[in-house]
């Protein structure tokens, strides 16, 4: 293969000649599944159904209100003042898989510190395991991840060395220490920060670009308490929020390629510095 | 798209569902998930987390017209998942080999194809989607623009660097090979 084929044709041939896929297998564990994953409701059905009879109310609520101006007319007593519009007491709902609708959300069951944030529209719920949970930004390969971090590989680029040991200690500040150190990786020293008032150390970390040994086997970060073991793109950065909140040691990462605009950057920074902590 | 289909599922029909799927949508489905993740097995985990995220959130679709559409964003965001999944593994047994075929180019074939699996590979996960949807989907840029929910700009940024970038690595796949040659 050289420049001097022509790459719209030889990809096009190259799909095209792609044998069919028989899916009868995924078939029959969808289907197997089915009965137990509950269907969503429907929001704006909701809204539909009752927005008649909603109309309804409110025109029999201002004629009340006419009949009550004109009744209570130079008399002490009659219908109460206009009241304050009603803050928003959505509660939050737990992060899923799949498409979100704008809103606030906590992190789904099993993940160890409670906290929520706000999600606008354009991301998805990208759950791995409970100690790993987040957001991926619609078509992009960007998100947010909240995870629990027990240990950082030996080599990013040989995942045949394993994780260091002995392993990396039980503070905020051994974590950002060992990620600076991350062989391969470029790191911005952990600067002091504040997230929902708990004290936090950030960083930045960026992957090596094109080490040709770190194509197959993909550059590697940090292991999950789960013990999975995270990945990152080549050239990929993640700014890092790392602080002790609810007696755990927690890391939010901003994970997001070279090319990703600007404003899609500090729309997820906005996403973490809306993060709430309970308790 | 039987869109009957689709607004019976909406309402809680399990074999609707199951009727949409089986009538090719799986397979389309799971066939862009291996184009884009090149592994099987996390292919296969992509597409069942999809057709599993599709059906509980379908009453929330407003228009079963648009429902490819939508269904494909979910399919596009549950590969990406999986994508970071994928870190975790040395490529091993569940790697796809290049979809090698007969041929009557015969070795040169193989080892074009070899070469072609090879630059794909190193492609980022935004720019191997891309040319998925355009090469194998044969869809049209402003379509996946609309699809995957980007500028259409970005799109055809997107698919210029994915092919300057498979151009770059085929050529120097190419210099290698004449220099070993040369030995």
């Amino acid at each position: 293969m050289n420049s001097g084929h022509d790459m719209d044709r030889d990809l096009r041939d190259w799909m095209r000649d792609d044998e069919p896929v028989a899916a009868d297998h995924v078939l029959d564990a969808v289907a197997e599944q089915l009965p137990r994953v509950r269907q969503r409701r429907a929001r704006w059905s909701s809204l539909q159904q009752f927005a008649l009879p909603a109309a309804a109310s409110a025109l029999v609520l201002v004629a009340l209100i006419a009949v009550g101006t004109l009744l209570g007319q130079g008399r002490e007593f009659g219908f109460p003042g206009p009241t304050p519009p009603a803050t928003s007491t959505q509660p939050p709902s737990a992060l899923d898989a799949g498409e979100l609708e704008p809103g606030t959300y906590t992190l789904s069951e099993g993940f160890p510190v409670r906290l929520a944030f706000d999600v606008p529209a354009g991301y998805g719920g990208c759950i791995l395991v409970p100690t790993e949970q987040g957001l991926c930004a619609d078509g992009d390969n960007r998100g947010i991840d909240f995870v629990i971090v027990e240990n950082l590989v030996a080599d990013p680029c040989d995942a045949s060395q394993g994780q260091l040991d002995p392993p990396l200690g039980p503070t905020v500040d051994d974590l950002v220490a060992g990620l600076e150190r991350l062989p391969g990786f470029t790191a911005t020293s952990g600067t002091p920060g504040e997230l929902d008032g708990h004290a936090t150390q950030r960083l930045t970390l960026v992957a090596p670009m094109a080490p040709d040994a770190c194509v197959t086997s993909g550059v590697q970060t940090w292991v999950v308490t789960s013990g999975r073991t995270n990945g990152v793109g080549l050239g990929e950065r993640n700014e890092l929020w790392i602080l002790e909140a609810q007696g755990t040691r927690l890391m939010i990462a901003l994970a997001y390629q070279p090319g990703t605009p600007p404003e899609a950057v500090r729309q997820m920074r906005d996403i973490v510095e809306s993060v709430r902590f309970d308790g | 798209m039987d869109t009957e289909l689709v607004r019976r599922a909406q309402r809680g029909d399990e074999e609707a569902y199951t009727l949409l799927l089986a009538n090719g949508l799986a397979e389309r489905y799971l066939g862009v998930a291996r184009w884009i993740l090149r592994d099987i097995d996390l292919a296969d985990d992509a597409t069942q987390q999809a057709l599993l995220s599709i059906w509980r959130d379908l009453p929330r679709l407003r228009d079963p017209a648009r429902f490819e559409a939508w269904a494909y964003r979910i399919l596009i965001r549950a590969c990406h998942a999986e994508s970071r999944r994928r870190r975790r593994w040395v490529p091993s047994l569940g790697l796809i080999s290049g979809e090698r075929g007969t041929s009557d180019d015969g070795l040169g074939w193989i080892a074009d194809r070899d070469q072609l699996e090879s630059a794909f590979r190193r492609l980022s996960f935004d720019h191997r989607t891309v040319v998925v949807l355009h090469y194998y989907l044969d869809l049209p840029l402003d379509r996946i623009a609309e699809l995957i929910g980007i500028p259409g700009g970005t799109v055809q940024s997107r698919l210029y660097y994915a092919l300057r970038s498979l151009r770059a690595s085929l050529d120097a796949d190419a210099r290698r090979t004449s220099r070993e040659a040369a030995r």
